[in-house]
């Protein structure tokens, strides 16, 4: 399953639909899931550099603070297009106002 | 479209308000024959934009619906490009009183304000119903603690302002807490403000049509997130 993400994130960033760093970044994550299944006691090691409990727990934990940053991430780009969508809607209404106009 | 050597425009959002936004144009344009008239037709999917402009206004047409704050603010910028020296905001659905435009008015002319703010409490005229008194109400204790503005009445759509403001007035939030974005802004610039005595009717009509008083938390919500995160 990892080595297919990564084979399809290779294929997108040489058919040039994302860029490198994107490429490195999601490459890396699924390349770090097949490492940690070879080598489970990796976690046990990051369990204990943050004084948890179990290693699985540590991987939980770090997981939910990825999701929720990039949650506020998407809500923040979210927002930005639709204030750019806004703007474009708003811009159509007063043009093709002026159009009528002209038209008549 | 002068009025003491004024250009005015009326700007009126409208979503699906077929068969009301006519009568009001019409009604605007016989007592104020000078005014230039604008609709934002939200993309209703009704006739409002055709009837609207059979009854004399200019019409603007989102073709997504966007939002009452959205469609006032596309009416200002078709306003300000026009020319106006002042604009006033009302709404489409029959709740404000045509003739009462010359309330907001008059502070304006005689340079008493940079920006008229119609309040349904100075005055017993609107028959606002309890539950909508009691959200109103916590709306102007929220915009007393978060603008430090001490206002009668807060999500009053009914108000003018002078070109100057408006050009000053910077609109972010497309849906209704718009209302208390623009009491931000007016803070924010130090705009000179008055609030004077209007009638919101509210019937049966509006009570289904308008805003509904569940849509106060979102306002909130809205404004908190803004406040936190976009600002």
């Amino acid at each position: 399953m990892s080595l297919y993400v990564v084979g399809k994130a290779a294929v997108a960033y040489f058919h040039k639909r994302i860029r490198l760093p994107a490429f490195i970044v999601w490459s890396s994550f699924w390349v770090g899931i097949i490492v940690l299944v070879w080598q489970p006691n990796l976690t046990d090691r990051l369990a204990a550099l943050l004084q948890v409990g179990r290693g699985a727990d540590a991987i939980f934990y770090l997981s939910l603070i990825v999701i929720f940053y990039l949650l506020f991430r998407i809500y923040i780009r979210f927002e930005r297009i639709d204030s750019h969508i806004t703007t474009l809607v708003r811009e159509i209404a007063i043009l093709n106002n002026r159009l009528d106009d002209t038209k008549k | 479209m002068t009025q003491h050597g004024k250009s005015i425009f009326v700007v009126l959002p409208a979503y699906r308000e077929a068969g009301v936004i006519g009568g009001i144009v019409s009604e605007i344009r016989k007592r104020y024959p000078d005014f230039s008239i604008v609709v934002v037709d939200d993309c209703s999917y009704d006739t409002t934009a055709q009837e609207a402009a059979n009854a004399g206004a200019h019409v603007l047409k989102h073709c997504i619906n966007l939002g009452q704050g959205a469609a006032v603010k596309t009416g200002i910028a078709f306003a300000l490009q026009k020319g106006a020296n002042i604009i006033v905001h009302m709404d489409s659905d029959g709740q404000h009183v045509v003739s009462e435009i010359d309330l907001l008015l008059e502070p304006l002319f005689t340079g008493k304000a940079d920006v008229v703010l119609g309040s349904r409490f100075l005055s017993d005229r609107s028959n606002v119903p309890s539950l909508r008194r009691l959200v109103l109400k916590a709306g102007i204790l929220f915009t007393w603690f978060f603008s430090g503005l001490r206002l009668t009445d807060t999500h009053n759509g009914f108000r003018a302002s002078t070109r100057e403001a408006a050009q000053k007035i910077s609109m972010n939030e497309n849906r209704m807490a718009h209302a208390s974005e623009i009491l931000h802004e007016i803070v924010r610039h130090n705009l000179s403000y008055v609030e004077v005595p209007v009638t919101v009717l509210y019937t049966k009509y509006s009570l289904l049509h308008g805003q509904k008083s569940s849509n106060a938390f979102h306002i909130v919500t809205r404004l908190l997130w803004r406040k936190l995160f976009l600002e």
